[in-house]
């Protein structure tokens, strides 16, 4: 491949990767957000918020609102 | 894929566990360092929590410094300048341990170093996306980031040539698991006594092996690792079970990534359809939360989901998934063993001495093994023990393992071209086999869950229903212990509480 060639895939390249985090910064920041406020979506969120709840806890150790409590996972606060 | 000429531990699979002795030689291979980082972490974590907790203070002294990026959005800059010193420590522990391993492997660490900052720059940018609000109620966990965001740069303008020698996706997997260990305390598999047996024990094991049988023989899967780990990972607890499952079997880094992929997208799917299913179908709190906590992957998302339901639901669904958590060590040490003797046996050859069995064990599954029955032993039996491993995990450990997982996938990303998930897309074996897997625990549990907690012991169970007599507060005491809901095994139990052997089915 010539240098010239190889210097233009090199910039085609750059160019997909500042493409694809573009996309990565207008997802998190303006599509996500606004996903969130939609009605339904929103009413989960703040059900988990109230509880206390992160759903992408991976092991059981990880859910801060509930704790073994006489063998039992628990929630910490009163229901 | 191609490997950087001086780093013979980026691999493509999980390797093959070559001989290890007790010399210094066997001292560096990769199964001993991951238990020397993982135990010497949890060894100092555990020593500093005594001393703490010794000097009456409640919480871990690490952790103020150790954590994540905090939850934002549509703004993520605060949330990363606010957590920027609890993400540096984590950071300089994983630059020294394992920096320090490959010193002793007598590789660069001067190289090391340099590709760990960009390699966990990327990961703190995974844990970033995790924590805006949308996304992580959605349960789209950091693995799914770290992945992408790897997959993103070797996929357009390659992997730079200074990462490569920071990408020790082994080591970091393992080194995790073996801290994850002490996480892992036995004597909660017997939480809710005999339905939860039934629930956890008995489904699990069955569907998991009817699943890894239904891939191997009817569909034909080719690559048995992929197989092995799909089926626990649907049957188990998610990502955690396929990360343990996959360095037991040795399955390819892809594999890994396609199945936890597979996961969280249908664990998506049945946060939201499955309390909608147990309110249709008319179950009660208590059998609607077995079958969610039985049935979802991800521990998160089966909390969510049974918070959708009620309090009694959600305390129902999660202990049944803490059952399930706590038997990735089994899983693990199982699937270990069933591979090295049957697996990677010569079929034409005698059945594996019990050396060669050794041999090519992961060695590192003892770590993860040793680390789960210290931590029980002295959660169980030495004064203040529940207290001082409650405050290690909680303050310490459990955050220094998420950012080893979190790298490790970083690297699986950066390792990994989109091309190698095309064999697993074609004919579409592995979505048929996590679908068929999933209806076959969907029945199962449902099943089990309505004849232990609606039939045969819904007159002790019943008190969920009605929910606890005592309210359930007081977070940082141990001592506090209100009523019991379910028939518990354990010697905490009130005197007032009818014991296990008591609860006899109607």
């Amino acid at each position: 491949m010539s240098p010239i060639n190889k210097q233009a895939q090199r910039k085609r390249a750059y160019a997909r990767l500042v493409c694809a985090v573009a996309g990565l910064v207008i997802a998190w920041t303006i599509f996500f957000p606004w996903i969130g406020q939609q009605s339904n979506i929103r009413r989960m969120i703040e059900r988990n918020e109230s509880h206390g709840i992160d759903p992408t806890a991976m092991f059981y150790t990880e859910l801060e609102n509930m704790q073994v409590q006489d063998g039992l996972l628990r929630r910490i606060d009163s229901r | 894929m191609p490997q950087h000429p001086n780093d013979a531990t980026v691999s493509n699979d999980f390797p093959p566990a070559p001989e290890v002795s007790v010399s210094p030689r066997g001292l560096r291979h990769e199964d001993i360092l991951a238990i020397l980082i993982g135990g010497g972490v949890l060894a100092l974590a555990l020593v500093c929590g005594w001393a703490s907790i010794l000097g009456t203070e409640d919480a871990h002294p690490w952790k103020p410094y150790f954590g994540k990026p905090g939850d934002w959005v549509s703004n993520p800059i605060p949330a990363i300048t606010k957590s920027l010193p609890t993400i540096l420590m984590p950071f300089v522990l994983s630059l020294v341990a394992f920096g320090a391993a490959l010193k002793f492997q007598g590789k660069c660490f001067k190289r090391f170093a340099i590709g760990f900052v960009g390699v966990f720059v990327l990961a703190t940018i995974a844990f970033l996306m995790s924590s805006q609000e949308t996304v992580k109620h959605f349960n789209l966990e950091f693995a799914l980031w770290a992945l992408l965001l790897g997959l993103m740069i070797s996929n357009t303008i390659g992997t730079p040539n200074w990462m490569r020698p920071a990408l020790l996706t082994e080591l970091f997997v393992k080194a995790g698991l073996v801290i994850l260990g002490a996480e892992v305390l036995l004597h909660r598999l017997l939480a809710l006594g005999l339905p939860g047996i039934f629930v956890a024990w008995i489904v699990t094991p069955v569907v998991l092996i009817s699943t890894y049988w239904f891939g191997q023989k009817i569909l034909k899967i080719p690559s048995a690792s992929l197989n092995m780990v799909i089926s626990a990972d649907m049957s188990v607890c998610g990502v955690s079970a396929a990360i343990a499952t996959a360095a037991s079997c040795k399955a390819k880094k892809e594999e890994l990534s396609f199945a936890i992929g597979l996961s969280l997208i249908f664990t998506v799917f049945m946060m939201v359809a499955m309390p909608i299913a147990v309110k249709a179908m008319g179950l009660s709190s208590t059998v609607g939360g077995a079958w969610i906590g039985g049935t979802i992957d991800s521990t998160g998302a089966v909390v969510a989901a049974g918070a959708a339901l009620d309090s009694v639901a959600e305390e129902t669904a999660a202990t049944v998934k803490m059952i399930q958590n706590i038997l990735i060590g089994v899983t693990a040490f199982g699937v270990a063993v069933y591979w090295v003797t049957f697996v990677e046996r010569d079929p034409n050859g005698d059945r594996p001495q019990v050396s060669e069995i050794w041999k090519r064990f992961p060695k590192f599954v003892l770590g993860f093994v040793g680390a789960s029955i210290g931590a029980t032993l002295i959660s169980q039996y030495v004064n203040g023990g529940e207290e001082l491993i409650n405050a290690t995990v909680n303050g310490a450990t459990k955050t220094i393992r998420s950012w080893f997982f979190c790298v490790a996938f970083v690297c699986i990303g950066l390792q990994t071209r989109f091309a190698d998930y095309a064999q697993y897309l074609k004919g579409g074996k592995p979505v048929v086999l996590y679908i068929c897997g999933q209806s076959l625990n969907l029945l199962l549990t449902l099943a089990t869950s309505y004849l232990m907690f609606g039939v045969l012991f819904a007159e002790s169970v019943e008190k969920l229903n009605q929910g606890p007599a005592t309210e359930v507060t007081a977070p940082a005491s141990n001592e506090t212990t209100p009523e019991p809901i379910l028939p518990v095994p354990n010697e905490s139990v009130p005197t007032e509480v009818a014991p296990t052997e008591e609860l006899e089915p109607k």
